[in-house]
């Protein structure tokens, strides 16, 4: 793997006493802990309002947590996987390369923040007057520009990360969609950079805490609506990008959408294999089958959960002109807790199903009162729903098989 | 059954690796309907064939669709042994006549195989290098909701 460059803040950290001395994890809390300390000593010396003291706390705190938050994001980042294909891999490349630029292009984005900071406040001394309640000793104000200084800087970080975060996400679109039929595999990174994304949106949301210091100033207040504007933005259009690049090769998407019956194969612990038909559904990641609470199939996925999942086409005019997909990974049994967790997702896969197999759905309506209650259609009364964690993939056209990495 | 069981074309053969993973593939094949035996021919180098050189068990499921109705869909899953037949080639199929039956057999049944009457060396061991004769020791039939069981080691027994 390739060693990333580190953001300033890290290398402080990792390398300075006494930051460097305690666990990671630790250093975080540690550096709060001493600025609050400072913080309040000298606020007592200077004998400062109670209202300063909180003023200071909470400046702190915001930057604890965007400390926190961007510790997260650089230590995911540096332990991205590579995706496999290789204008995929440029992507990533990239991405990791300018988020930790080595020339530390996110100072600068700091930089700016705070000469504008610096420069409005001191044509408008009313503010930190506000804050200090008049009492304007350098101390004072030195330790004020500490603090503007640290939240600069963080907020250059946020708003690189998310800029950066948001490129990524439209340069992996592209080059996804820019994939032949076959020559591409499934990045089974997209969650991490999901998640990645959401973090940058709360990185956004707790700007707001600074609500009370800057309530009464028009132009600071409407600068952190904007920038958390801004970073909501970016990191929204970023998730919803990466939601919508494909899981799988687009024959296989064609397969899996057109194909109306999947075949689970499962095995007990005696190793004794169990093949059966089934009905299922793609929900453009991940695909879903609904089997029968006494069945043979749960019992065994319950104990071993390495299945087998097949999709075929048969053409009847050409019997060697038959595509199939065979999945290998596990099953994930979704019981009620699982079920309530994943609600808007399973709520999609009913409403697929209902799409999918209109003919099944309504004779099921018509005719299954008939039916023993073990086989009538009642989810967790008879039916559970089953999503399979894919981990290889064969694929066979004509005869031949395709063997398609996922890592 | 017997009648999806020789009119079907295609069968699904689930096997098992030492990690006890399943695998399926679909498959060609004839069902002997003295033996009750289930023959598909595969390459041996197949995946299926070292997962049933680890474990003999396999499942084998042949089914009939029906999109409309689901309580119209039925199949048959065979659970039980594979016994591998020794390598297939031209010569043991003209050397034995048995094979030579069960390969006449397998061409009737899917004559596009047969198109260009190829002789057998050639056309054969394009798709066949090896014999698997699958032994039920279970059937299980289904029929919308309703299924029978049939399991032949307690008839054997009886």
């Amino acid at each position: 793997m390739i060693e990333h460059k580190k953001w300033v803040h890290e290398i402080i950290l990792e390398k300075v006493p006494p930051f460097s001395l305690v666990p990671r994890g630790y250093n975080v809390a540690l550096q709060l802990f001493l600025m609050e300390i400072i913080g309040l000593s000298v606020a007592t010396l200077f004998s400062l309002s109670i209202r300063s003291m909180f003023y200071g706390s909470l400046a702190i705190l915001v930057i604890w947590i965007w400390s926190l938050l961007a510790f997260y994001i650089a230590s995911t980042v540096h332990k991205l996987k590579p995706p496999s294909a290789p204008s995929e891999r440029d992507v990533i490349n990239e991405y990791q390369k300018s988020l930790f630029s080595p020339r530390h292009r996110e100072l600068g984005f700091a930089f700016l923040i705070l000469a504008f900071i610096l420069l409005y406040l001191f044509l408008e001394r009313n503010l930190v007057v506000h804050w200090l309640d008049g009492n304007l000793s350098p101390i004072l104000l030195l330790l004020v520009a500490l603090l503007l200084w640290d939240i600069s800087y963080r907020l250059g970080l946020g708003l690189w990360s998310a800029i950066i975060a948001f490129k990524r996400s439209v340069n992996l679109s592209q080059v996804s969609r820019r994939r032949s039929k076959m020559r591409y595999t499934a990045y089974e990174e997209l969650r991490t950079l999901k998640r990645l994304d959401l973090i940058n949106l709360s990185f956004g949301a707790v700007t707001l805490l600074f609500y009370p210091l800057v309530s009464t100033n028009l132009i600071f207040y409407a600068g952190l609506l904007i920038y958390s504007a801004g970073i909501s933005f970016f990191s929204a259009i970023s998730f919803i990008t990466i939601g919508r690049i494909p899981g799988f090769p687009q024959e296989i998407i064609w397969l899996l959408d057109e194909g109306r019956f999947g075949y689970v194969g499962t095995s007990d612990t005696e190793m004794t294999p169990h093949l059966t038909p089934v009905i299922f559904v793609f929900d453009g990641h991940r695909i879903f089958f609904v089997v029968s609470k006494i069945s043979k199939k749960l019992r065994n996925m319950r104990k071993n959960e390495k299945i087998a999942f097949l999709v075929d086409m048969r053409d009847p005019n050409n019997l060697y002109n038959n595509r199939a997909v065979l999945f290998l990974g596990r099953a994930k049994v979704y019981g009620l807790l699982d079920a309530a967790l994943n609600i808007f997702r399973l709520l999609k896969v009913r409403s697929i199903f209902h799409e999918k197999y209109p003919e099944y759905v309504y004779k099921y309506k018509t005719e299954g009162k008939l039916l023993p209650l073990a086989w009538r259609t009642t989810l967790f009364v008879s039916r559970i729903i089953v999503g399979v964690e894919v981990e290889q993939m064969i694929y066979w056209r004509e005869a031949r098989s395709i063997r398609l990495p996922l890592k | 059954m017997s009648k999806i069981l020789t009119e079907s074309h295609f069968a699904y053969l689930c096997t098992t690796d030492r990690n006890n993973q399943s695998h399926i593939t679909p498959m060609f094949f004839i069902f002997d309907e003295k033996t009750k035996d289930i023959l598909v021919f595969t390459h041996s180098k197949s995946k299926k064939m070292s997962n049933i050189r680890v474990n003999p068990k396999v499942c084998l499921t042949v089914d009939v669709r029906n999109p409309q109705n689901p309580f119209e869909n039925m199949g048959v899953m065979v659970q039980g042994e594979a016994m591998i037949e020794g390598p297939v080639d031209s010569f043991s199929v003209i050397a034995d006549e048995k094979l030579m039956r069960i390969y006449k057999e397998f061409r009737k049944k899917y004559p596009v195989l047969n198109e260009e009457q190829a002789p057998i060396d050639l056309k054969y061991q394009e798709f066949a290098e090896a014999l698997v004769r699958v032994r039920a020791n279970r059937m299980v039939y289904w029929k919308g909701p309703h299924f029978v069981t049939i399991n032949f080691n307690l008839e054997f027994a009886a």
